[in-house]
């Protein structure tokens, strides 16, 4: 099971998107708008997209990524990205 | 596909776009490029701006900036500001500040959604004025105190011209 890592984010914890962020689905994933932080984000892939939108309604991230279909062989690039977008305030402890 | 293919396409909309909402101005800028001063008769009615802003609410355009003109002078200025952030469309204005009152200031702060540009040509009223017109420099001195009491932080953008180089270490 990955533990927390360096950034405190945590696969095993609910997320949910930040509410001042709009999600803007495009061809090669999503844009993320944040109106508190201005700032913008790219989903460079779908099921990344498609993760994020499951957030709130799963129990951990990690389920989000399975019900999204990531394999656990992708799960480390895919807790990166959602690191990285809970640093930058995109997403929240839920 | 690489990413850099993906992004030759395009994408679905505009991540922000300018709008210059009228070309009426209280000033007459030596540098002006707007054809500005007067109001332009066939500018966009407020249903029609208003129309707008839903089709950039429906494509997700993230916000607009907004600019002019001065765009702060049309008397809908507030109601299409607070109908675009209603509708989840930011909006970044341009402004020479005659309109940001103290009430204008406090409402723009309790918005998560606006941000102010206030509009300098010089650090000083000597320099900035014989840009902008007399009192100009005045006019946009108070409205940044205003955003300011009213708890809206705020930062510098500037770009240089022969006219301000030599006097960025007033600023």
């Amino acid at each position: 099971m990955p533990a927390a890592g360096p950034t405190g984010f945590d696969l095993e914890r609910r997320y949910a998107l930040h509410p001042q962020v709009a999600v803007r689905p495009e061809p090669f994933g999503a844009l993320l708008y944040h109106f508190g932080t201005r700032r913008l984000s790219f989903l460079k892939d779908p099921r990344l997209l498609e993760v994020v939108r499951r957030l709130a309604d799963a129990p951990t991230a990690h389920a989000a990524c399975t019900a999204a279909g990531v394999s656990e062989a992708e799960l480390d690039r895919f807790a990166r990205a959602l690191a990285t977008l809970a640093e930058t305030d995109m997403l929240e402890v839920a | 596909m690489r990413l850099v293919d993906q992004f030759e396409r395009g994408l679905d909309a505009p991540i922000c776009l300018t709008w210059e909402l009228t070309y009426a101005c209280n000033l007459a800028c030596a540098h002006c490029l707007s054809s500005s001063g007067r109001r332009d008769p066939r500018e966009l009615s407020t249903v029609e701006a208003k129309a707008v802003v839903d089709e950039l609410a429906r494509m997700q355009v993230f916000y607009v900036n907004i600019g002019g003109g001065e765009p702060t002078v049309r008397p809908d200025f507030w109601e299409l500001v607070d109908y675009a952030t209603a509708h989840r469309v930011g909006v970044k204005f341009s402004t020479n500040g005659v309109r940001i009152t103290p009430e204008v200031a406090a409402r723009l702060a309790a918005s998560d959604y606006v941000d102010v540009q206030i509009s300098l040509d010089g650090a000083t009223a000597e320099v900035n004025d014989a840009v902008r017109g007399v009192g100009s420099y005045a006019t946009a001195l108070r409205a940044m105190d205003n955003l300011h009491k009213a708890g809206i932080p705020g930062g510098f953008g500037f770009f240089f011209s022969d006219q301000q180089f030599c006097r960025v270490g007033g600023l």
